[in-house]
């Protein structure tokens, strides 16, 4: 070592060692061999084929949401087992060592922060990531079942969120999780407040219960989501990562235009370099923001308003409209399972591994941007994210104490004073409101059609068609007004002025849609009032019906297409979509709660 | 796992230990014949297997469910009657989550917590309400719903006279149907002087 | 390009984690051991260990880092004249050792905090601030039941305790189940969530803490909760007025006082050992039915409808008698030979009392029922008492004679002007 004369060198001599070489098992030259070589000698390399597509691994085409979304999961494993070193899942502990990571622990602010918006960004890219997905067309055949699991992991990304909310045992914990937990309680069949219970289920025995662990939210409750949030579920989430990511290469990518080049260095440079980023983005905002954390849990407290994690606050929204077992239980299942249903139901072959391109396309007086291929299945699944993204921007800004209605420009007032009053339309009524609505998704198969032709000239199923969707529609615009207008209740107008969308314009204008009507019906006598009333009411129902025709040549289309069973599926998730869009509307605008209501078995919609 | 083996192979295999036994019961033969014995071997396995594994799953599942509770109890001592005055008292919200309602004729006694999903009401004076801050339900008086998503009534709590003279209220009981909630324990009778 | 941002990404990474690494070290209390340490000598420095400091107190369930920047409150000759590095005025620390006691069951604020606004409270979501000059003297009745043993040292508590029985509060508050329930229960509104006790900051400027709320809401009583005035509603809408809560005009040694005492009624439960019970109360014996009367009169807080000696006055929201509340020095004259009549009225009381306007609201102010709260000779005395005050109705007399009363009368505890609203 001291010999001048040749100057030792410490790097040859360790690569002769047995150890290095039982390690590394090729030089590091770049040449196309040791390329290949690293990826083949590497297991986590491995994860990705040796040679890829040149436009596969361009930024703008996935824009590296998958590698992203997996490297925030490294970050949130890593960062939460450090967390786990100082926090104790005990009611009397748990909101005290938080309070230390914030103040006494070394670095114990910044990985609590970091565990904290990096689960948010989790949530972020993993929807981005599906929507990129679908976009491309990459759950297409041979990539359905993959689909699939990514949509698992999407459900196990938001309750890992979700058991996690619980654990700083603070009030913005305890709160998100009671609501969470109720609705558990109004599961249909097994849930104690849920509709058609099982004669046996009380609260002592419930989903609920079993989720929480007691009949409240305690130290049971603690434990339960500190083993289902720190080992259950990221257990099964690695699992499922494993067959996603094994997957992806099995299946391979879904662009394969463009000349072969090697993985080592082109993706894997990438991917480290938008790792960086993730982290220097996580790094800056932890920096920037501290995680909140509020009084210590209160089970007699309920802040005011009290609301869920922003991603749920599109839930917490939908409750707003529909009853728990409905909002809280039926719905998010239904996404979850239509989501799923995707690839099996969409045969369209086209729009595989491009972005679709866009055009203009003029309706009447408008013209939006349409896309040029799938127009259907792409203008649903974002009608159905935007969707999403609007009742969590609803609940996040436009909703105050008592969770009443307020511009995000308005200051909050605890003492507004507001006596909202919500009606519910008859169920006959509203029976005949919902039966319309869903028969709207009758299709003319082409088989009927020839019938119909054969029988009684070429135009007659065109004609029987559009005054089936017409009817339809006066149908619901009837049942939607008539009740509302001969109701007993003579004031429900009046007094639900504040309930409606247009108190919330303008509380100065005081002036809403039925008000004025009502006011026509009752003063200007009978026959002027009932005049400008029916108008109204063949207004709405010839614009519903209009619409209903304008669908109607794609929904024949579709079920020739899809087959009944397809078809069915596809249109009943369709209108559920539009369903509760209707009903936002239906409750903001005329501030109606139940179109059906069965008290006796928990029912209403 | 399963590389099902050819079936035709069971009833002359030489190796097959039952071959010896020269008095077939007639049970086991009609099984050979139906399914052929490894064939049916395998599958009783297979079947014990499900057996074990639904069971062993479902049993898991019984042990989510905790036999004791470390909660408190639900029935307390409220006072006495005269200590209330009309109207709605929120002397037990903090400690024992509930309102107690004294009017002319009488006390009655809700529970308070949102039969939403579980969030605590406030009461309203000035508007002759209790709201709930989570999802905006209202109550009256009564505590039947006038607004907001609520699907049902507030829950009345059992409510009798302890014989020292102070309300007895008991939170594992609970009644809100119209008509039932009225009479019997979940009214106390109490005229005002 | 990819290997620019390579580098700058790596770059500004590391630039990052420069940054963490100095945000963690240089804590706010980092800086103030600095200082604190750069004042002493060599040899005792020695003395004194750097790092977070904190007091564990088991038995009252706390962890208080107060110390940690606090480094010479318990050690006089170190201390220096500013804060944070003042040593504890008194023998307050010789009496309560801090490992049993800790800092934050006296002064509140938030112990395990360990940034200046946090531990001292000034922050949302804790709703204990530090208490401040004297109001620090409510925490000594967590466990002295005794203050006549501790008079000296609580002076503010005590009047605070006799502000509140002289303006009547237990006329309309409750307090461990003695007072009236015409408006909150006062038993725990030094520790109840500010939710509970229904603390509305809207009208408020920052800082919104509890201490804060009550002393603006003894200031003002009704700026807090203005009501709502009809033409600010929609037609057909009930006004809402606001809170009936009388004016009391205390000044700002009454109000830090009230408050003082007001904070001392916790929820705090403290060990047995801890707590020094009071002595029984001592059975009053009285010259005369009048002073006895004037005793009852005074213990259940007529006066804060009723006005001091029964003068009235009270503002109160549409209510019959020009919107006041009745003075009492008519009872005489109207019940002289109805007793019974006016002991039922004391008994069973009248609510919600006559309107002025039937078309408004009901009052808030009312006569609350009395019957199990006064016992029959203590009425009894009440009603002599009562008859007694028509002797100061003015008698017939001259113009000069009037404005030399109205000269003298500020001095005199019956005189109007001390329950006037706008005083």
């Amino acid at each position: 070592m001291a010999d001048p004369a040749q100057p030792f060198s410490l790097k040859p001599y360790l690569k002769k060692t047995k150890i290095w070489k039982s390690i590394f098992r090729h030089d590091f030259s770049d040449t196309p061999r040791t390329r290949l070589l690293r990826i083949f000698g590497n297991v986590f390399l491995h994860l990705q084929p040796v040679r890829v597509a040149k436009d596969a691994i361009r930024v703008t085409y996935t824009w590296g949401l998958g590698g992203i979304s997996f490297f925030v999961f490294l970050v949130l494993c890593v960062t939460g087992i450090l967390l786990m070193f100082y926090y104790r899942p005990a009611s009397m502990l748990a909101f005290q060592d938080i309070k230390d990571l914030s103040f006494a622990v070394t670095l114990g602010p910044l990985l609590r922060n970091m565990h904290r918006w990096a689960a948010h960004l989790m949530v972020v890219v993993v929807i981005a990531h599906m929507v990129r997905v679908f976009l491309t067309g990459a759950y297409k055949p041979p990539r359905e079942y993959n689909w699939v699991i990514g949509v698992i992991l999407l459900v196990m990304t938001l309750f890992l969120s979700y058991t996690g909310y619980l654990l700083p045992w603070d009030q913005l914990a305890l709160w998100a999780v009671t609501v969470g937990a109720q609705m558990a309680a109004n599961a249909p069949i097994l849930g104690n407040e849920g509709p058609f219970r099982l004669p046996f289920i009380t609260t002592a025995n419930d989903a609920r219960f079993s989720l929480i662990g007691g009949t409240v939210i305690g130290d049971a409750t603690l434990i339960r989501f500190y083993v289902l949030h720190c080992v259950a579920v990221p257990f099964l989430f690695c699992i499922f990562l494993c067959v996603h990511l094994w997957r992806v290469r099995k299946d391979s990518f879904s662009k394969q235009t463009g000349e072969k080049v090697d993985v080592w260095p082109h993706l894997v440079s990438r991917e480290f370099l938008a790792a960086l980023l993730v982290l220097i983005i996580l790094f800056v905002w932890s920096l920037l923001m501290n995680a909140p954390l509020e009084a210590e849990a209160n089970l007699n407290v309920t802040p005011n308003p009290s609301k869920a994690p922003w991603y749920f606050v599109g839930l917490q929204e939908l409750l707003v409209y529909f009853d728990p077992w409905l909002a809280g239980v039926v719905l998010p299942t239904l996404i979850v399972v239509g989501l799923m249903a995707i690839p099996y139901v969409d045969t369209n072959p086209k729009g595989v591994g491009y972005w679709t391109k866009m055009r203009r396309k003029s309706f009447g007086p408008f013209s939006i941007w349409v896309p040029q291929e799938r127009p259907f299945a792409v203008s649903v699944f974002m009608l159905g994210t935007i969707l999403w993204f609007v009742l969590i921007f609803i609940g996040t800004y436009c909703r105050g104490p008592n969770w009443e209605w307020y511009w995000p420009w308005e200051p909050w007032s605890y003492r507004r004073l507001t006596k909202l009053t919500l009606k519910n339309i008859p169920n006959l009524w509203g029976g005949l409101l919902v039966m319309s609505y869903v028969a709207m998704g009758t299709p003319l198969p082409a088989k009927a059609k020839e019938l119909i032709a054969a029988k009684a000239g070429p135009k007659t199923p065109g004609r029987l068609f559009a005054l089936l969707h017409l009817g339809l529609g006066m149908m619901m615009s009837v049942c939607l007004f008539v009740p509302l207008l001969i109701s007993k209740d003579a004031d429900y107008p009046l007094r639900s002025r504040y309930t409606t969308l247009f108190e919330a314009l303008g509380r100065s204008i005081n002036a809403p849609v039925m008000s004025n009507l009502y006011h026509l019906f009752q003063q200007a006598g009978p026959a002027v009032g009932s005049a400008v009333v029916g108008v109204m009411i063949l207004v709405v129902g010839l614009i519903l019906g209009r619409i209903g025709i304008a669908f109607g040549k794609m929904k024949n289309r579709m079920f020739d297409e899809l087959g009944l069973v397809k078809y069915a599926i596809v249109i009943s998730l369709l209108l559920m979509m539009m369903g509760v869009l209707g009903k936002i509307m239906l409750r903001l605008l005329f501030g109606i709660k139940y179109l059906i209501s069965l008290p006796m078995f928990n029912f209403n919609i | 796992m399963d590389d099902t083996p050819p079936v035709l192979s069971a009833p002359d295999q030489p190796t097959n230990p039952f071959e010896g036994l020269k008095s077939p019961n007639d049970m086991w033969k009609l099984l050979e014949e139906r399914f052929g014995r490894r064939q049916f071997l395998l599958k009783s396995g297979w079947a014990f297997f499900w057996v074990f594994l639904g069971g062993w799953l479902l049993s898991n599942l019984r042990y989510l469910f905790p036999n004791v509770l470390y909660e408190p109890t639900l029935s307390f001592k409220a006072g006495k009657p005269a200590d209330f005055p009309l109207g709605i008292s929120e002397k037990w919200k903090k400690a024992q989550r509930t309102w107690i309602v004294r009017t002319d004729k009488g006390f009655y006694c809700f529970w308070a917590r949102c039969t939403h999903l579980g969030c605590t009401p406030n009461w309203f004076d000035a508007e002759n309400r209790f709201k709930c801050p989570c999802h905006g339900s209202n109550f009256n008086r009564d505590g039947d719903v006038v607004a907001g998503p609520a699907p049902k009534p507030l829950w009345r709590c059992a409510i009798t006279m302890a014989d020292d003279g102070q309300l007895l209220i008991d939170k594992g009981r609970l009644e809100n149907r119209p008509g039932a909630r009225e009479k019997g324990e979940f009214f106390l009778p109490y005229e005002s002087a | 390009m990819k290997r620019l941002l390579f580098v700058l990404l790596t770059g500004l990474l590391a630039v990052l984690f420069v940054i963490t690494m100095w945000r963690d070290t240089a804590r706010e209390w980092t800086s103030y051991q600095g200082r604190f340490l750069k004042t002493l000598h060599t040899d005792e420095r020695r003395n004194v260990s750097g790092g977070i400091k904190q007091i564990i107190v088991k038995d009252l369930n706390r962890v208080d880092r107060c110390t940690t920047c606090h480094l010479a409150i318990d050690k006089p000759q170190l201390a220096l004249g500013e804060e944070p590095f003042t040593a504890h005025p008194g023998k307050f620390l010789e009496w309560h050792p801090v490992e049993k006691f800790g800092c934050t069951v006296c002064h509140g604020g938030q112990g395990l905090a360990t940034e200046v606004k946090a531990a001292h409270g000034d922050v949302k979501h804790w709703e204990d601030p530090l208490r401040r000059g004297n109001v620090v003297q409510a925490s000594c009745r967590q466990c002295h039941g005794d203050l006549k043993a501790i008079e000296a040292h609580v002076p503010a508590l005590i009047k605070g305790r006799e502000v509140f029985l002289a303006k009547g509060c237990y006329g309309c508050h409750t307090i461990k189940d003695f007072g009236q329930t015409v408006s909150q229960d006062l038993t725990e509104i030094g520790s109840k969530s500010y939710q509970l006790m229904e603390a509305d900051f809207e009208m408020m400027s920052p800082p919104h803490d509890r201490i804060r709320w009550l002393e603006t809401k003894l200031r003002h009583p009704r700026m807090l909760n203005p009501g709502v005035r009809p033409e600010h509603l929609p037609p057909g809408e009930e006004e809402i007025f606001p809170s009936a809560m009388p004016h009391f005009g205390l000044n700002q040694d009454d109000i830090e006082s009230v408050t003082t005492y007001l904070l001392s009624l916790t929820a705090s439960n403290l060990p047995a050992s801890y707590v020094m019970p009071a002595p029984p109360e001592p059975t009053v014996t009285y010259a005369s039915d009048l002073e006895h009367g004037t005793a009852v009169f005074e213990k259940y807080g007529c006066a804060a409808c009723h006005g001091i000696g029964g003068v009235g006055g009270r503002h109160n929201w549409n209510g019959g008698l020009g919107e006041e509340t009745p003075p009492l020095l008519y009872v005489k004259a109207y019940y002289g030979n109805h007793v019974e009549e006016l002991k039922t009225l004391i008994r069973s009381g009248r609510q919600p009392v006559p309107r002025m306007n039937a078309g408004r609201p009901n009052p808030g102010l009312y006569m609350p029922a009395w019957k199990d709260r006064i016992s029959e000779p203590d009425l009894d005395a009440l009603v002599v008492y009562l008859f007694s005050l028509a002797d100061r109705l003015p008698q017939p007399q001259t113009p000069q004679a009037a404005t030399d009363q109205a000269q003298t009368s500020p001095s005199q505890p019956t005189a109007p002007v001390d329950s006037s609203p706008i005083n």
